[in-house]
């Protein structure tokens, strides 16, 4: 008699297909080889291509405007050569020119004469004062003709300046301050924020963070607004010429890009948002029983993007949610946004490590919700596994999750492919 | 050639190596997708996604442990990937809840390869694959519940659950000469 422990590999079923599993070996037909082949090399062919194509987008941009180059060159060379290539003039014009020359030589002569020290100090004085007026007067019209710039001017007085004589350092001011400002000032967001989709959607415990799509100057949304400078002892922009005010300082130095370079970066995600780069787009999960579910992931700014779920059945929209990745420039972090209940709850998930085939983002604010949640790359599309560390969910958060997961105790999982 | 040799082509993008390492394992795993799969085209899916992702993660076998195992891994990973694409795995009964019983039971040893596949075929696709895991390709059920997302205890149940159904299907193929009955 024997008696079977179901638990070991021990028992006569065990041993039944242990020993005999040889058997199942078999050559499988040549055209699968054939599939490997095809795939290997197709996976290949874009490396390469990509390989070739990215790090000389920019020389093979160049070269198609190589000719138009030319052509513009050549056309310049002959309009200035015109007075000398018609006769008769030439000689007047080159004799105009010498004495033109001669003037400057005259001129210059003389300043070159040695100046006292006085001398050399009032012209400098002089020269500084002049530049100051001049960098204010373009500043005064840059701001006159911008608009939006008419509420920073009321603000902060700049139609009251008066040039500090004292002052030794040149005004220096940017449109598009540096990421990293320690003293960037955040406004504060508005209670509740139309949500880029139309529908009122509340901060909650979102006061810290700006939702930066929605900050508004003059009744009118940008997705980068200016940093405003928050110091209320604020006299003139020439005491704002410290060396630490600097970087603070608003600007119209006018920032000029061609239109290419502006697509290009108007379409990219910066910093830490770089490894999102892959999921913008439309994904769906075709194996989803009870209806199809897509997600489609857009830029919003070079800092944040969002994602609409939906589940879809029988041409009805049954489900809907929507996640939110960005980067928090105060705290310096990326965050996931995700509701988690059908209340649409949000949590803030962190970014805690990524790879090349794994991100994860985690919270520890609520024990009783899901403290994980994980995108996961593979070579179909990519998973989103969010898993629980202590207890099961709670039969709500199943029924949420489940709408368009698989749903276990401890763990949700849906599997996207692209659309 | 030699295996070192193969490992070393294939890292260099050799095709000639990549179908020699191909012709020398594709027997064996394609024994393994058998198992785990229902039908003969899903096993194929998976052998050429397995052997595609061999070929294009080769450089991260360390070199420890067997090659062949190193495969065999990329393969049931894959076989599981491509179940999970059409099966959830659920939690099942908690395992005292299993009724116990002990079987005289005396089996032939022998089974063709059709009778295997017959009997895994009839088997649910949860219990199957925690067969073949436990069973066939040794993992523990902590292993296995970390790889189906699923806890210790399901693991368990469905192992007991997947031999207690094969012994019946072995009962009734006829397999089995059946000595006695008795109860724990």
């Amino acid at each position: 008699m024997k008696n079977i422990d179901d638990m070991s590999r021990e028992d006569d079923i065990s041993q039944l297909f242990i020993k005999n599993q040889h058997k199942l070996e078999e050559m499988p037909p040549s055209a699968i080889w054939e599939r490997i082949e095809s795939k290997l090399n197709d996976s290949a062919k874009p490396m390469a291509e990509l390989e070739t194509i990215r790090p000389s987008s920019n020389w093979q941009k160049i070269k198609k405007l190589i000719p138009y180059l030319a052509a513009a060159s050549v056309l310049l060379l002959l309009i200035v050569s015109i007075p000398y290539l018609i006769p008769g003039k030439k000689d007047s014009s080159i004799a105009e020119k010498l004495v033109a020359v001669e003037d400057v030589i005259i001129s210059d002569s003389e300043e070159t004469m040695p100046m006292s020290e006085a001398e050399k100090n009032n012209a400098f004085e002089t020269k500084d004062r002049i530049q100051q007026e001049k960098i204010l007067e373009t500043a005064k019209n840059a701001l006159s003709e911008n608009k939006r710039s008419r509420k920073v001017r009321e603000d902060y007085n700049l139609d009251r300046i008066e040039i500090n004589e004292s002052s030794e350092d040149l005004i220096v001011l940017s449109i598009e301050p540096a990421i990293d400002e320690d003293k960037s000032f955040i406004a504060k967001p508005k209670a509740e924020n139309n949500d880029l989709f139309g529908s009122v959607q509340s901060t909650g415990n979102m006061t810290n963070i700006v939702n930066r799509s929605e900050y508004q100057l003059d009744g009118r949304s940008y997705a980068n607004p200016p940093t405003v400078i928050q110091n209320d002892n604020l006299e003139t922009i020439a005491k704002l010429n410290s060396t630490a005010s600097k970087q603070q300082a608003y600007s119209t130095k006018p920032v000029m890009k061609n239109k290419a370079q502006k697509r290009d970066n108007a379409q990219r995600l910066e910093g830490k948002m770089q490894i999102f780069e892959w999921i913008l787009g439309r994904w769906i999960d075709h194996e989803e029983e009870g209806g199809k579910s897509t997600e489609n992931w857009r830029r919003i700014n070079a800092y944040s993007i969002e994602c609409l779920g939906t589940k879809i059945k029988d041409n009805n929209k049954i489900f809907e949610e929507r996640l939110t990745i960005y980067f928090d420039q105060k705290l310096n972090q990326v965050f996931l946004k995700m509701p988690v209940d059908d209340y649409k709850k949000a949590l803030l998930y962190m970014l805690v490590s990524y790879d090349t085939e794994n991100i994860v983002f985690e919270q520890r604010e609520d024990l009783t919700m899901p403290d994980k949640v994980i995108f996961q790359r593979s070579i179909n599309g990519f998973s989103t596994i969010i898993t629980k560390g202590r207890d099961n969910l709670k039969p709500a958060q199943q029924s949420y999750f489940e709408q368009r997961n698989r749903v276990s105790n401890t763990k949700i999982l849906r599997l996207l492919s692209p659309n | 050639m030699s295996e070192q040799e193969l490992i070393q082509g294939c890292l260099n993008g050799e095709r000639r190596a990549q179908k020699a390492l191909y012709e020398k394992f594709a027997a064996k795993m394609f024994g393994v997708c058998r198992r785990y799969v229902k039908s003969v085209e899903n096993a194929e899916e998976v052998m050429v996604e397995a052997f595609c992702k061999v070929f294009q993660k080769i450089e991260l076998y360390s070199g420890q442990g067997s090659f062949e195992g190193w495969i065999r891994k990329v393969v049931v990973n894959e076989a599981l990937m491509f179940i999970r694409k059409n099966y959830r795995f659920n939690e099942h009964l908690d395992i005292t809840e299993i009724p116990v019983q002990s079987v005289d039971v005396t089996i032939e040893d022998e089974l063709a390869a059709n009778e295997i596949l017959n009997l895994m075929d009839q088997l649910p696709t949860g219990y199957r694959t925690v067969f073949n895991l436990y069973v066939l390709d040794g993992l523990k059920h902590k292993e296995i519940a970390e790889l189906l997302e699923i806890s210790i205890n399901t693991s368990k149940s469905q192992l007991i659950l997947a031999k207690k159904r094969l012994r019946d299907l072995v009962e009734q193929a006829g397999i089995v000469r059946t000595g006695g009955f008795e109860t724990s």
